[in-house]
């Protein structure tokens, strides 16, 4: 039976020689991994990790040095393999010459569509990404964040499976990001799945269902991010608001951490014992108090705790 | 989904590269200096020995193939490596394209550009001809369709250098040593075979006179000046396509060899 996972990559290994002293380095060592249908993947790590190097495994960029991936069943060396892939680079470059017709135009016609099949999925790209009134803009002319939409634009003109997205919210302002979460969301409502590399924690917490961290090129695990354990409160904290002539409970002065923040007083304590005796002190007292909450660790904990094991 | 034909990535990205010449100053400028030329070499033509109007001639097609060389050398060169710095090759190769695709496809947009520079240069020579001296001469468009001829093995050569070498200006120079030497094979073989060579120089000799391109065979421009219709055949004509066709074909297709072997870190 074909195996038509859209992407399955097998012990890929990438080792390149530096660029002066020509010394071996090993940019992905042994990664396995599998994307499902409908599933968006996360692909995470900290500068150098591997990410970008495996991606541009798997659209032939660089040969591995060892290892195989495929591609809904194909081998990723197979042009053909790339015919339902996607792809937004990181730092997306293009012609500044050209209108942005032109470039989707171009695009277009790369992943065989043409005549009036091609202009109506031009206009319907550019629809989706908002970018309907600079269709006969020369690209020069763009801001980083227009041109990010031109590169989710050409990903996604052939309606692709699989999209590869490095860093896709990169220079775009909140109500881009936004509205590129909501465009992910519905390409993968749609059928496709996506694999998104960032450095972005909170959009991979919103978007995710499942991602791999990398660190120095090797797998250091695959999450479901609603797996992730919540785990017991670290600590807690307390806010009340701070008011100048009112005497401070004594129960405040365990706190293991006290700062203000414009009109507000926050306070942190390991115990919850003595968070609880301040939390009814500041009651007693008759303090304002904002809010009182235990920590737990966030996806961002998670993700240090893993990188720095 | 559609699936794109051979052809279709191909010519798209020759008529991105047609357009980036078109739109960019180089062409223009070299335009503007051949014509330049085309108007000093009348002065020269007032003093020297001769039919003014063969000088022009001479002149013209003159400055027309060494303006359509040094632009082929100089965008040959910058092709594939600009492609590399403005990381612009990353979206191209992603799609479902092949590496020789992208070789063929930028080489006939390369091809594209010169000949619309040969031809502009060429109809440029032709009226001033017709103006300044009531002359209109066809034979000059079959001279300049030669070095057109020249300059698709010279493009084909600027690829496969473009393929091979990382430095456009290593690249460069390599394409305009070929053009110098292709041009001079003649001269060469004559003056070494009254050398005496020991056996392994002799062997170096012969190599390279069989892989050269014989640009000197495709260099018409005294025949078509001095109407010398022996040379001016359909003999002539038919091998020196066939030639030309085959000789870029066979780089190209090394290019692309090497092009395939190329990581894009």
């Amino acid at each position: 039976m074909i195996d038509t996972k859209p992407l399955k990559i097998e012990y890929l290994t990438y080792v390149y020689r530096s660029d002066f002293l020509r010394l071996k380095r090993c940019a992905v060592s042994e990664l396995s991994l599998e994307v499902e249908n409908g599933e968006i993947f996360g692909l995470l790590g900290p500068n150098g990790a591997g990410k970008t190097t495996t991606i541009k495994g798997v659209l032939n960029l660089i040969r591995p040095t060892k290892g195989r991936i495929e591609i809904f069943g194909k081998n990723s060396r197979w042009s053909d393999a790339r015919q339902k892939v996607g792809y937004l680079s990181e730092q997306p470059y293009f012609y500044d010459y050209l209108t942005v017709r032109e470039i989707l135009t171009m695009y277009g016609t790369l992943v065989g569509l043409s005549g009036a099949n091609l202009k109506s999925e031009v206009k319907r790209t550019l629809r989706l990404v908002r970018l309907e009134d600079r269709i006969d803009s020369k690209m020069r002319s763009l801001s980083k964040g227009l041109t990010q939409r031109v590169a989710m634009a050409q990903a996604i003109l052939n309606r692709p499976s699989l999209v590869i997205l490095d860093e896709p919210f990169s220079g775009l302002d909140p109500i881009g990001r936004r509205e590129f979460r909501e465009l992910i969301l519905k390409l993968r409502d749609d059928g496709a799945s996506i694999i998104i590399s960032t450095h972005v924690l909170s959009d991979v917490e919103l978007l995710c269902d499942c991602a791999a961290i990398l660190v120095k090129g090797k797998l250091r695990g695959i999450f479901n991010i609603g797996d992730l354990p919540k785990g017991e409160a670290q600590s807690y904290e307390l806010v009340v608001v701070d008011q100048v002539n009112q005497a401070i409970p004594k129960e405040f002065e365990v706190a293991e951490e006290q700062k203000k923040h414009h009109q507000l007083l926050i306070l942190k304590f390991k115990e919850e014992e003595s968070a609880r005796l301040a939390l009814t002190a500041a009651i007693n007292k008759n303090l304002s108090v904002v809010s009182f909450n235990p920590i737990t660790p966030s996806f961002e904990d998670h993700f240090v705790k893993i990188v720095n094991q | 989904m559609m699936k794109a034909n051979f052809l279709q990535p191909i010519l798209a990205l020759a008529l991105n590269t047609y357009r980036e010449s078109v739109r960019s100053k180089i062409l223009y400028l070299a335009i503007f200096f051949c014509f330049f030329l085309i108007v000093v070499s009348s002065l020269f033509a007032k003093v020297s020995v001769g039919d003014a109007a063969q000088t022009v001639k001479d002149f013209g097609l003159a400055s027309c193939s060494i303006f359509a060389v040094a632009f082929a050398v100089i965008s040959g060169a910058m092709l594939l490596n600009k492609e590399l710095l403005r990381k612009t090759i990353y979206n191209i190769l992603s799609k479902p394209v092949m590496r020789w695709q992208f070789v063929f496809g930028k080489y006939l947009g390369m091809l594209l550009t010169v000949g619309l520079l040969i031809l502009l240069m060429t109809a440029g020579l032709y009226l001033y001809l017709y103006l300044v001296f009531a002359q209109l001469d066809p034979l000059i468009w079959y001279g300049s369709f030669f070095i057109f001829l020249e300059l698709v093995i010279l493009c084909a050569v600027a690829m496969f250098f473009s393929a091979l070498v990382v430095t456009p200006v290593l690249s460069g120079i390599f394409t305009f040593s070929i053009f110098i030497a292709g041009r001079s094979v003649s001269y060469l073989t004559q003056y070494f075979s009254q050398q005496n060579l020991n056996e392994p120089l002799e062997a170096v000799i012969q190599m390279l006179y069989w892989t050269l391109p014989r640009l000197d065979n495709l260099n018409l421009i005294n025949a078509v000046v001095f109407e010398n219709f022996e040379i001016l055949s359909f003999d002539r004509f038919f091998f020196s396509c066939l030639y030309a066709i085959s000789y870029a074909l066979v780089m190209l297709m090394l290019a692309a060899y090497f092009f395939k072997k190329r990581e894009f870190n």
